[in-house]
């Protein structure tokens, strides 16, 4: 022990001065074979020599004992010394005790004595008998902390610190001599206090502190080994015990200069500081979860005093390579004398090889101290200072790995991915949502450890669903649910389940919506536990409102989902009762929904079932109103419940339908950013189109009209927007009643003309602009030609030429001139125009200006063909033109080549409708059939009749009455009588088919089909028919009395049986020439051949001359006569 | 709880102390000298010499003059290229100012460390001489005292520039960098750009010590945040600038974190400086005027900026600087709030 060896030295140099007295009895030869003996550890024969000594000089009334009192001390330290090394330290206790407290020691004369000894001749053993309380305190010091890794008897730290106190105390004085202050023993003795202090059983770090500073005042720099091993003595407790945990701090910062070493200085201790400070900033973390922020600051200091003093491994690399470069070929210590410090080349190569592990494996402690840095930046609230720790630890640290010891060695795992993602957190956490999704998508989550795996999947979800890429959403729902499995029912497992079903619902894939929604409903995971209550009631109302609004959908298709959708909206009605919206914030959707529900469900059942139905949809209308005014869904409710009570309502509750329109319009009108103007335009227009019809009471008509003025007011003023699907509708409606008005209200009308033509243009261009094609537009723009001509004569006394309607309409402004789709139609209008003014001129028999314009027209045709095609046309316009070119090809020689050129012309315009598929589909179907039916090819006819067919079974008569008219006539075109027998009959048969005139047109074409196949008997009986009930309808009697004539004719049975015996029956020949009598003769009775039109005349003067014909038949003039001749004979 | 045989080391420090004591004793304090520790490649025994060294008449890397007692008039010349054991004693000056240096006091050790530097400049071919040990803690008195003009000359005229490594004369340009640090707004960009450029070069950004590098990252900071005068501090700062405001406060926190915990005088700056323009943020100072009592609710619907400023002023006032005087940062930290209270870390489970 180097302790006792150093002070032995001194007194060994003392002792090789001191006189030689006797050999055997000399105490300075003696001392010397102490020395020697102490030397070879021979303690025990040491302690016999040093006791004989002192039993032979030490008694006081001996005369040898008073020639060499004055130096027993130094054999009482001797003693002392020796029963420290042999570890009786008690004894050794006693041996300073005894050199301390004898008051012969404290003799001046006798110090004076001792000074004459070469050696010590300043003070002689002065020193010594001071320094033996410091080795008493040394002593009890010594037995307290305990020796060789065995723990002291902690009791005895007040006895050491007594003693060491006294010593100061005594040092402070000034008294010491001046070899002690040459050993500067103040610095260690408080140094040795402080520890005391810390290490006694309750630690008394403010005394502990006092010493610090004391110490640091002292002139001695201590070694850095002393001064770090003091130091983690304080941090070993410190971090023990958190209530000490700011001594860390405050022990470094009284004296930075001692910790704040140099790189190579520090680097035996630098890895150590800095896991001390981990342990610091792990309180500092439990600090703050205790909410105990003196402590968490406390915790805080002294990590960062421990970081501050600490040093990265590749600083430590480069400064011990440094300083090997100097010292490294040294076989020992290196001093540098000036700064008290030894270099030990074989300690720096230990080292250099220990931080060059942790570079070489990623495991830098200063990577460390960032990422603890960050995390505790963090938990304090600055996500700032995090997210710039964790950039910088994926800057500089990009391999950053973490060790894992077990009982295989020791293993390595890469953070990159865990930083990467804690990265990304923080981003997210300081609002850069971007930068979060950027680093985020960098994650590999298998690579982050199981619980922020499934923090990543959960992430990005959550990412997703926020971004709104439902179809991404359900994959990654899927994985979440899967890795969350043994968890079923977390709030995490729960939420996988939601995201995925809300994802569903927005794909609108509605039967998985039903399923999963379904499910979890009926899962039990719905429950408070793991869930909030606020969670489970969020959940369970928004799944109830996805499963009743895809079954409301799915019901477009299958009609079963409307019970099942009301079914389920009336259990949620009954689960979640509460009326406030922060509770059931869906209720008011479902409710709704449920109206929907109930009014698509009528007409499925029994009148009284709808009744019920509209009942209770009135009821849930009232709900949503009663409870929830300010709800976006109030306007749309009172829209219902208004149609509900007009439409199917008894006719005196009707008027009650007008204020709820008008509450509709008020409040959608007031919802913000105009979303309510779709559904208060839908409620102006129906209130200015009921309103006449329902007078509120006491209300006279010019009220009424008042009223109805300012809907359309409103409208425009508030409601009208661009895209708005009612404003077309509603410029029309106005402009027509404004036709309505007397003629002293000009003003109304030319307001409402010019608006529509305004709304029309608008709109055309708004569609125009979006690339879609509205269809109100065309009806829009037919009602505004309509009123405009009969506006100009009402309001203005003129009547439009077809010129002047023309000029207006081709100058109709703001209508783009690449807008082909509103060019056509308004192309389409004059075309309509001119047709309207051809037929005008035939009715009045003007030939001339009819065929004129006929040319107009097929010109016009012609023009609109090739100027647009077929794609830029409404299906509408397509249908029209096809048919019109139908009509046309009709009109050409069967088999011409003209003719198939128009047939294949129609054929592309109903091909355009049929390839969109959206409407006018039948009636292209129909076009179509009718073109093919004009061909000669037999293909054509097949598929023109398979066409027909399929449009005869349409329940709406308006396509099947012309598909059968059209299958009869190409049966009667392919000769197929029979089966134009059987589609005539369908058509004559079936209810609402075509007009009168049709039907009668069908008759002669039944009639034509009986004779055809054989069935005279029939024909002639249709024929008849039609003749009889139908003769003064020129247009059909007289091809049907000619038909029978013929067939008649043609028959041509002879007469039979005997006047006389009263079974005559006249010759066929002769009766048809009889029906053609009668018929003229009752013509020319009733005075309608005088008002017959040509193309009347024509017909009926086919009848006059096949009479003429037939009555010149020698036989039948025969029958006649002999007729004539029988009655006349019956007369008499 | 694992102790050191205290005494032992304590005694073991007395006996350094003893031959300390003996060794000053010898020093002659005539003109600029130095002793070596050294041994001779060559030299057969493991004994280590005591050179007392002089100037050299010569200036080379590794070229030095000794003298011995016997002949003290005649300088010997050598080279340390001869010497396995080179080793430059700590003159006492250095001793001192190094103490004052790790003690913080950093203005009366750049001045000690000065004089250190212009005594032994002859001796700066010798590795680790003095004067350029001194000159580098010179050099971080004044970065960390902020004083760019000391910076910038020393970096500029840095004593022995010629015998330094490629590995530092980066950190002198580092320092060079750094002392071009300023208030002055028009020149904001033009400093960017010389720090992009520097860290553009991937090896530049390798090399670097972790004090250059934090020098770099600060210089970064400060151009990165110079739009953002005191006026505009004072008078908020505008939605327009929002996102170059939380550009800065991002460059400011890398710096502030950038010194990985030590010589936290520039961490400090940049935090404040962090706190200040978060401080100004747009819609900050009003929500501060308005703010009722933290709690978890109020604390977690409170505006980002916000929170991240009474964060960040928390930690000053009681961690790095509680002895801080601004009042934006008492009057933020007022409204800190716990967040972690309660909570459950993995290490508080185990």
């Amino acid at each position: 022990m180097k302790t006792h060896t150093s002070f032995a030295a001194i007194l060994a140099m003392l002792a090789a001065g001191a006189p030689l007295v006797s050999h055997a009895q000399d105490p300075i030869e003696t001392y010397k074979t102490v020395a020697s003996l102490r030397q070879r550890n021979n303690n025990a024969d040491a302690l016999k020599l040093v006791e004989q000594v002192l039993k032979v000089y030490g008694n006081p009334n001996s005369r040898v004992a008073k020639q060499f009192v004055h130096l027993t001390p130094f054999y009482h330290w001797q003693k002392g010394e020796i029963l420290t090394a042999m570890g009786e330290l008690d004894k050794a206790y006693e041996a300073f005790n005894e050199l301390y407290t004898n008051p012969t020691f404290k003799d001046k004369s006798l110090v004076n004595r001792s000074k004459e000894l070469p050696g010590w001749k300043s003070e002689g053993f002065a020193p010594l008998v001071s320094a033996a309380l410091f080795q008493m305190g040394n002593i009890r010091y010594q037995q307290a902390v305990g020796k060789d890794g065995k723990s002291g008897d902690t009791t005895k730290f007040d006895e050491a610190i007594k003693l060491m106190e006294e010593y100061l105390k005594y040092y402070e004085s000034g008294a010491a001599t001046k070899q002690e202050k040459s050993w500067k023993l103040d610095g260690k003795v408080c140094f040795m206090l402080m520890q005391a202090y810390l290490l006694k059983p309750q630690p008394d770090f403010v005394k502990a502190g006092q010493y610090v500073e004391k110490g640091r005042k002292s002139k001695a720099a201590l070694p850095d080994d002393l001064v770090i091993s003091g130091l983690k003595t304080v941090l070993s407790i410190a971090l023990e015990k958190p209530e000490y945990v700011e001594w860390g701090e405050k022990m470094i910062s009284a004296s930075p200069g001692s910790y704040h070493l140099p790189v190579d200085r520090m680097a035996p201790h630098s890895a150590q500081m800095t896991n001390f400070g981990f342990n610091a900033a792990k309180l500092w973390t439990k600090a703050l979860e205790a909410d105990n922020m003196k402590q968490a600051v406390d915790a805080a200091r002294t990590t960062y005093s421990l970081f501050g003093i600490s040093y990265g491994s590749a600083e430590t690399v480069e400064a011990l390579e440094d300083q090997l470069k100097n010292i490294g070929g040294a076989a020992g210590a290196v001093p540098d004398k000036n700064l008290g410090v030894t270099y030990t080349p074989a300690i720096s190569k230990k080292l250099l090889t220990q931080y060059s592990d942790f570079v070489t494996n990623h495991t830098e402690p200063e990577a460390y101290i960032l990422m603890t840095m960050a995390n505790t930046a963090s938990q304090m609230g600055s996500k700032r200072l995090a997210k710039a720790g964790y950039k910088m630890l994926m800057d500089l640290y990009p391999d950053m790995q973490q060790a894992k010891k077990d009982d295989s060695g020791t293993s390595y795992a890469s953070l990159r991915d865990i930083n990467y993602l804690q990265y990304s957190q923080l981003c997210r956490l300081t609002g850069d949502e971007e930068l979060a999704t950027q680093y985020e998508k960098m994650v590999d989550p298998t690579k982050v450890g199981d619980g922020n795996k499934h923090a990543v999947i959960l992430n990005k979800m959550a990412r997703l669903v926020k971004e709104k890429k439902w179809e991404e959403v359900v994959p990654v729902a899927d994985e979440a649910l899967r890795e969350l499995s043994d968890e079923k029912g977390s709030a995490n497992y729960v939420s996988a389940n939601f995201s995925k079903l809300a994802a569903l619902y927005m794909l609108h894939r509605h039967e998985d919506t039903l399923k999963v929604g379904e499910e979890l409903i009926n899962s039990g995971m719905l429950q408070p536990g793991a869930l909030t209550e606020k969670q489970v009631n969020d959940y369970d109302t928004q799944a109830y409102f996805f499963v009743v609004d895809s079954a409301k959908d799915l019901s477009a298709t299958d009609p079963a989902m409307l019970d099942k959708a009301l079914a389920l909206a009336e259990e949620f009605m009954k689960k979640h009762r509460s009326v406030n919206l922060a509770d059931n914030p869906m209720a008011p959707n479902v409710y709704y929904d449920a109206i929907a529900v109930l009014l698509k469900r009528r007409g499925h059942g029994k009148a009284e079932d709808d009744k019920k139905d509209l009942d209770k949809a009135l009821h849930y209308c009232d709900v949503i109103a009663r409870n929830w005014p300010e709800h976006d869904l109030f306007p749309l409710t009172r829209l219902n419940a208004a149609n509900i009570i007009i439409e199917t309502g008894e006719e005196e509750e009707k008027t009650k339908g007008i204020p709820i329109l008008e509450e509709c319009v008020n409040a959608a009108l007031k919802q913000p950013e105009g979303k309510g103007k779709s559904v208060a335009s839908h409620a102006l227009f129906l209130l200015a189109s009921y309103a006449p019809d329902f007078p509120q009471e006491d209300e006279s008509a010019a009220d009424v009209a008042v009223r109805v003025a300012g809907y359309f007011d409103r409208f425009w003023k508030e409601a009208d927007y661009e895209g708005n699907n009612f404003s077309l509708q509603m410029a029309g409606l106005q402009l027509m009643r404004s036709l309505s008005g007397k003629e002293n209200e000009k003003a109304s009308y030319e307001f409402a003309l010019s608006n529509a033509q305004k709304i029309i243009s608008r709109e055309a261009n708004y569609a125009f602009s979006k690339d879609t094609h509205d269809p109100e537009l065309e009806p829009a723009l037919n009602t505004y030609v309509d009123s405009y001509v009969k506006g100009e004569k009402k309001f203005h006394g003129k009547d439009l030429t077809l010129e002047e309607k023309m000029d207006h309409l081709k100058n109709f402004p703001g209508i783009q001139k690449n807008d082909k789709y509103t060019n056509a139609i308004l192309h389409m209008a004059l075309l309509t125009s001119m047709n309207e003014a051809m037929l005008t001129a035939k009715r009045a028999g003007d030939d001339a200006r009819a065929l004129e314009l006929e040319r107009d027209i097929a010109r016009s045709f012609r023009q609109m063909r090739d100027s647009f095609k077929p794609a830029d046309l409404t299906n509408f316009i397509c249908v029209q033109l096809g048919n019109y070119e139908v009509d046309y090809a009709r009109r050409l020689p069967a088999g011409s080549a003209d003719r198939q050129t128009e047939v294949a012309m129609a054929l592309a315009y109903f091909d355009q409708v049929l390839s969109k598929g959206k409407d006018m589909v039948r009636e292209a179907t129909l076009g179509k059939a009718n073109a093919l039916a004009l061909s000669e090819n037999a293909a054509q006819h097949q598929e023109a009749q398979g066409l027909f067919s399929q449009l005869a079974s349409d329940r709406d008569p308006s396509i099947a009455g012309p598909a059968l008219m059209g299958l009869t006539d190409l049966y009667l075109n392919v000769k197929k009588y029979k089966e134009a027998v059987e589609s005539a009959n369908r058509y004559i048969n079936m209810r609402g088919a075509g007009t009168q005139q049709a039907r009668l047109g069908m008759l002669l074409k039944l009639g034509q089909a009986y004779c055809e196949s054989g069935n005279v008997k029939e024909g002639l009986q249709t024929y008849m028919n039609l003749y009889v009930q139908h003769r003064g309808n020129i247009t059909y009697s007289a091809p049907a009395c000619k038909a029978m004539m013929e067939q008649y004719w043609k028959r041509n049975n002879p007469a039979t049986g005997d006047r006389l015996k009263g079974d005559f029956k006249h010759s066929d020949r002769w009766i048809a020439c009889d029906t053609g009598q009668s018929y003229v003769n009752q013509l020319q009775k009733s005075g309608i051949v005088a008002k017959m039109t040509p193309a009347e005349r024509d017909l009926y003067n086919e009848v006059v001359v096949l009479l003429s014909q037939y009555s010149k038949d020698r036989a039948v003039q025969e029958e006649s006569r002999e007729g004539q001749k029988f009655q006349s004979q019956l007369k008499r | 709880m694992k102790l050191t045989n205290v005494t032992a080391l304590l005694f073991s420090a007395a006996a350094g102390v003893f031959t300390l004591a003996s060794a000053q004793q010898t020093e002659q304090p005539a003109g600029p000298r130095l002793s070596a520790v050294v041994q001779l490649k060559n030299s057969k025994s493991n004994k280590l010499s005591a050179l007392t060294l002089v100037p050299p008449t010569n200036m080379a890397k590794g070229v030095f003059a000794y003298i011995t007692s016997d002949n003290p008039e005649q300088p010997v010349e050598r080279s340390t290229k001869e010497f396995k054991v080179f080793l430059v004693t700590t003159p006492p000056e250095l001793v001192v100012a190094a103490r004052a240096y790790a003690d913080g006091s950093l203005s009366t050790a750049a001045r000690q460390l000065g004089s250190v530097r212009s005594k032994y400049m002859p001796f700066v071919a010798l590795p680790d001489n003095p004067t350029q040990k001194a000159a580098w803690m010179e050099l971080n008195c004044y970065a960390r005292l902020q004083d760019w003009a000391g910076l910038g000359k020393l970096a500029a005229a840095f004593p022995g520039a010629e015998f330094l490594s490629s590995q530092d004369r980066l950190v002198l340009e580092a320092a060079r960098i750094l002392s071009h640090v300023s208030d002055d707004p028009t020149t904001a960009a033009s400093r960017q750009k010389e720090v992009e450029a520097f860290l553009g070069n991937s090896s530049n950004k390798k090399r670097l010590t972790p004090t250059a590098y934090a020098w770099i990252k600060y210089a970064q900071a400060r151009a990165a945040s110079g739009a953002f005068t005191e006026d505009m501090l004072k008078n908020g700062i505008p939605e327009a600038k929002a996102a170059a405001a939380t550009q800065a406060v991002d460059a400011l926190c890398e710096a502030a974190m950038a010194t990985r915990g030590r010589d936290m005088e520039l961490p400090l700056d940049a935090m404040k400086r962090a706190f200040a323009i978060m401080w100004a943020m747009p819609g900050v100072k009003s929500y501060s005027n308005t703010a009722k009592k933290m709690d978890k609710k109020v604390w977690e619907s409170a505006p980002i900026d916000f929170r991240e400023a009474v964060s960040l002023a928390y930690m000053i006032q009681n961690i790095f600087e509680p002895d801080c005087k601004d009042d934006n940062i008492r009057k933020a930290a007022s409204f800190f709030f716990n967040a972690q209270k309660g909570k459950k870390s993995a290490e508080a489970k185990k």
